[in-house]
């Protein structure tokens, strides 16, 4: 059974690390795109 | 001089770099140390991608685009002759990894074809592992194959060897990682894998070695002062973004080792009859975790022939798109010293079909070359740190980092980073390093397989013979 602490980490470990780079992908797309 | 060639687009550019970056040490180094210590490590982790990685990729990315030179030549011109055999010792620290790394990327090939034709099938993993490291002629023929391959993309050229390579390799790694992933975490058990992965326990964070741990997986992981990025970056187009493309090198390197992570830790637990099994898994070493506990954990699965292949396929993938980064940086030095690819390319495939050999041969050999030249790599980075200093930090801020087309603005926190905290790292590493594999009786012996005198030794040698040949290696790279 998951932890309610486990979720909260990685949920932020994995919205810092994936998001991140979601976020910087979709700044090069908008440039690339201009 | 021929024309130099250019990646097609941004997005190839980007597609080689991450490739280059997500290597084995991304599937088989930290998934076993977020294993072993917990959600704890993993905010150092996150915190020295942005204090060593990205500061240092930042730096790559501005050499090549700007010199279009490899290293030697990147640190001739930017810092004069005097400092070119630094840029040399960056090159050959990384060719020296480049001659056992082919050999890793061939056990990972062997472990797939075996895998795939059923001979892993009901077998004493630890025997097979041991009976084949200990052949000799197998590991040496596997080595042969995985460079010959490396050689065969790198012979095509920029567009259509090295990016056509990775269009393939990249998305196939990144599908096969999503597989395993899936697949572990629909284990009976998986959640108790996660619970031990992201598990939270703030006093951990007290422990020195969680961030030591972690600061040597940003320093071997992301490619960052190995001079792989810079050489990629010598083929960029001119007016593109340099620290948006290291946020998405580095950022897309550590998403692969969280993907990794939940491929390989879940399926550890699941598969473990007790606690103390998943935790002694985690203990096996890089080597025994990926070609013994695994593939013997796999078996226990129903459709273990495919998933055991899934994940060798992954990790021959992710280790040749490493690879062919390395034989890039070798084969344009010597196009930088002014032979044409092909040349260069033969020069360097013979180079490490032979110097590959002892570490194909010997577990000693390799283990102790993976000491002295993984080791080397901090010292890479240490001296691209040097090199910007010695610029003049706000000078290389300014004229690299904040020009009118780059998308992010970098601010005054890359002068106080490499300033100040990356050569601080670096010295701590070192010194902490020598500290954990101290023996009293041989730390002198220069051949010791781990020791500070088998280290200083191939360091010292290296350096003065680059000293001596100085002149000779300004000469060679500026006027090719």
């Amino acid at each position: 059974m998951l932890e309610f602490a486990t979720i909260i980490f990685m949920v932020l470990i994995l919205g810092v690390i994936w998001g991140g780079l979601f976020y910087f992908i979709s700044r090069a797309y908008q440039r690339e795109k201009k | 001089m021929a024309r130099l060639e250019q990646f097609s687009s941004r997005w190839a550019l980007l597609l080689a770099t991450v490739g280059m970056a997500i290597g084995a040490g991304n599937i088989w180094r930290f998934p076993r140390l977020a294993g072993q210590y917990g959600g704890a490590f993993l905010i150092p982790w996150a915190i020295f991608l942005i204090l060593w990685s990205i500061p240092l990729l930042m730096v790559e990315f501005s050499l090549g685009k700007e010199t279009r030179k490899g290293p030697i030549g990147a640190f001739a011109a930017l810092l004069g002759k005097k400092y070119t055999w630094m840029g040399a010792f960056v090159c050959i620290c990384t060719m020296a990894i480049m001659f056992y790394y082919s050999v890793v990327t061939g056990w990972a090939l062997k472990y797939f074809v075996a895998a795939a034709i059923g001979d892993l099938n009901g077998i004493n993993h630890a025997g097979y592992w041991s009976a084949f490291t200990n052949s000799g002629y197998q590991p040496v023929f596997f080595h042969f194959l995985s460079l010959s391959l490396a050689a065969a993309i790198i012979y095509q050229g920029v567009a259509k060897g090295i990016e056509r390579a990775n269009r393939l390799l990249l998305p196939s790694l990144l599908v096969l990682l999503v597989v395993g992933a899936v697949r572990a975490l629909t284990l009976p058990n998986a959640a108790q894998g996660l619970n031990y992965l992201f598990g939270f326990h703030g006093a951990s964070l007290w422990d020195y070695r969680i961030w030591l741990e972690a600061l040597s997986q940003s320093a071997w992981s992301t490619g960052a002062g190995w001079g792989l990025v810079l050489t990629y970056s010598v083929y960029m187009r001119k007016d593109e973004d340099v620290t948006l493309n290291s946020f998405i090198t580095g950022f897309g390197n550590n998403s692969a080792s969280l993907l990794a992570a939940l491929a390989i830790i879940p399926a550890i637990f699941s598969l473990s009859g007790s606690l103390q099994e998943a935790e002694q898994a985690l203990q096996a070493g890089n080597q025994g975790l990926s070609f013994i506990v695994i593939p013997q954990l796999f078996a226990r699965l129903p459709g273990a022939q495919i998933l055991t292949s899934v994940f060798f396929l992954a990790l021959f993938f992710a280790a040749l798109s490493s690879l062919i980064a390395m034989f890039e940086l070798a084969t344009r030095m010597f196009m930088d010293f002014g032979l044409a690819r092909a040349k260069a390319l033969a020069i360097v495939t013979a180079l490490t079909a032979l110097l590959g050999i002892p570490s194909a041969w010997s577990m000693d050999v390799f283990n102790n070359q993976d000491w002295v030249w993984g080791l080397g790599l901090i010292i890479s980075g240490g001296f691209f740190a040097v090199a910007v200093i010695k610029h003049g930090v706000e000078k290389f801020r300014l004229r690299f980092l904040s020009p009118e087309y780059n998308d992010l603005r970098v601010g005054p926190w890359f002068t106080w980073i490499m300033r100040y905290l990356i050569p601080i790292e670096a010295m701590i590493l070192l010194v902490w390093w020598f500290y954990r594999e101290w023996d009293a009786q041989l730390w002198w012996n220069p051949f010791s397989v781990y020791s500070l005198g088998t280290c200083l030794f191939q360091w010292v040698l290296l350096i003065l013979v680059l000293r001596l040949l100085n002149q000779k290696l300004y000469r060679w790279a500026m006027e090719g």
